[in-house]
């Protein structure tokens, strides 16, 4: 089979496995008839009334500018700080060895100090998304400029480059790849961050939409909240693939 | 006369090792002669090629090129490999070589276009190396030593990696272009019929730690047919002087 059957028929097997599991939804559904269990059909009712009312659009842009806001600041922090705990050898251990400290704490954790520290609203959302990005920024940042090849590194010594041409003109490129995909990372752990930051922090967004239509016990706000989460997620990761085809199309 | 590059007394061993892999190695390279270097495996020939590019630094002592001039280089290095930077084309990779030693961007294209041409690339300047064949990057990556200009060029093993019938254009090739610049290289390889086409002497290093064993002069006329009688008899005196320190 050649690549355009190959890929029309895996989009035929993805619609069908779309459908059937939207039947089988809307079945049970139906025939439990209990209002924590809408159906598709439901849910897409309520997703056009809150596209008609505008509070869909309005709070897609919310959780959009904070994640704007807080990866900006993650990426600009984690690649400068990364490159700096690559190439600052001994003297910047300390500073490896705090960030390898806090990666582990999930941003849900930092929620209730961000309150404390933020107050509810835009800020501390914006310091949850930050928290959420920074750390595999900054890790992938760093190890890939470590990691440069020895032959490039080689290379280089060989045509007499000195430490600056060589930091720009090939451990810089060298370790392009491997920082695209720590800000492509970053991206999608900033977007589950701000639903987290504004599921309990924030006075709009998807996340506080979400809350939202729980306590009302609107189960399909809920889910047109939740499947607005898995498609501009979606969205934003095909525009970072496209953008890192464009950065580093030389990488294997 | 041009002054011949030398090395005086080299000793080198790599950190942590019981035995030194050089010690005591004296040679001369007269100006716009090529030298190979051949020996056993192990026998430090690819170490001797560092030491002399000054990527490796000698336990004892020095490695002596005359002055360069200008933006010329003292030494320049084809490696096995062709070791072109994936992220540029043919023409960036060439650039950062002669960006690298300070020629200004004005002249580089000069330095180099004659030189991609004298090797049939002159239609390839903006491919990637990822488009390139193994012969072309290789060729490449002469290219690259060469347009720096370098005083000592040294060639490690560069065509290990081709196969046999482009290997010999590629020996061919190379011969042409190290004659008509006058070049001074010095070539690593363990193909003998490879340093009887290309180089004025062999010397061969052997021991534990390695030392020159023995230099044969290679008294074959230029330009030299790999298959032609002169060639093959050379040829066999070298590999009977390899065979022998072998046997040691």
């Amino acid at each position: 089979m050649s690549a355009d059957g190959q890929v029309r028929g895996d989009w035929a097997v993805v619609a069908a496995t779309a459908l059937v599991v939207l039947a089988a939804w809307e079945g049970v559904a139906r025939a439990l008839q209990v209002p924590a269990l809408p159906g598709p059909s439901a849910v897409l009712w309520m997703a056009g009334w809150l596209a008609r009312d505008g509070t869909l659009f309005t709070d897609v842009a919310a959780s959009l500018g904070r994640v704007f806001t807080g990866f900006t600041a993650a990426a600009l922090l984690g690649v400068s700080l990364g490159a700096l705990g690559a190439l600052g050898g001994r003297w910047t251990a300390g500073l490896r060895a705090l960030v390898s400290t806090i990666r582990p704490i999930p941003p849900i954790a930092w929620i209730p100090l961000s309150i404390l520290w933020f107050g509810l609203g835009d800020p501390s959302a914006w310091f949850i998304v930050f928290v959420g990005a920074f750390s595999p920024i900054f890790v992938q940042t760093c190890w890939s400029l470590q990691r440069c090849p020895s032959t490039y590194l080689e290379l280089a010594r060989s045509v007499g480059a000195g430490p600056w041409l060589t930091f720009r003109r090939v451990r810089l490129p060298a370790a392009a790849p491997g920082v695209v995909a720590g800000l492509r990372t970053g991206l999608g752990l900033a977007w589950t961050s701000v639903i987290a930051a504004e599921l309990v922090g924030a006075q709009s967004g998807l996340g506080y939409r979400i809350q939202m239509h729980r306590v009302v016990v609107e189960t399909d706000g809920v889910m047109v909240g939740m499947a607005c989460i898995g498609l501009c997620g979606l969205a934003m990761d095909a525009v970072a693939r496209r953008v890192e085809r464009r950065l580093v199309d030389w990488a294997p | 006369m041009m002054e011949a590059s030398r090395c005086i007394d080299l000793r080198f061993a790599f950190p942590g090792a019981d035995r030194a892999v050089l010690s005591g190695v004296s040679l001369s390279f007269p100006a716009g002669t090529t030298t190979a270097v051949m020996g056993p495996s192990g026998a430090g020939k690819s170490t001797l090629l560092r030491l002399l590019a000054g990527l490796l630094k000698p336990d004892a002592g020095q490695v002596v090129v005359p002055e360069v001039s200008g933006h010329d280089q003292a030494v320049s290095v084809v490696f096995q490999d062709p070791r072109l930077l994936p992220w540029l084309t043919v023409r960036g990779n060439l650039d950062f070589a002669l960006e690298a030693a300070g020629v200004p961007a004005v002249d580089r294209r000069a330095r180099w276009r004659p030189l991609l041409e004298a090797v049939g690339l002159a239609e390839s300047e903006a491919l990637r190396p990822s488009e390139l064949s193994g012969g072309m990057a290789q060729r490449v990556g002469v290219v690259r030593a060469l347009a720096l200009r370098p005083r000592l060029l040294l060639l490690d093993e560069p065509f290990a990696a081709v196969d046999p019938l482009l290997r010999d254009q590629l020996q061919s090739m190379l011969a042409t272009l190290l004659r008509a610049g006058s070049t001074t290289a010095v070539l690593v390889t363990h193909d003998v019929r490879e340093a009887v086409v290309l180089a004025d002497r062999v010397v061969i290093l052997e021991g534990a730690p390695s030392s020159v064993r023995q230099v044969l002069a290679v008294d074959v006329a230029h330009p030299r047919d790999g298959l032609s009688t002169e060639v093959t008899a050379s040829a066999r005196a070298v590999r009977a002087a390899l065979s022998a320190a072998m046997a040691r």
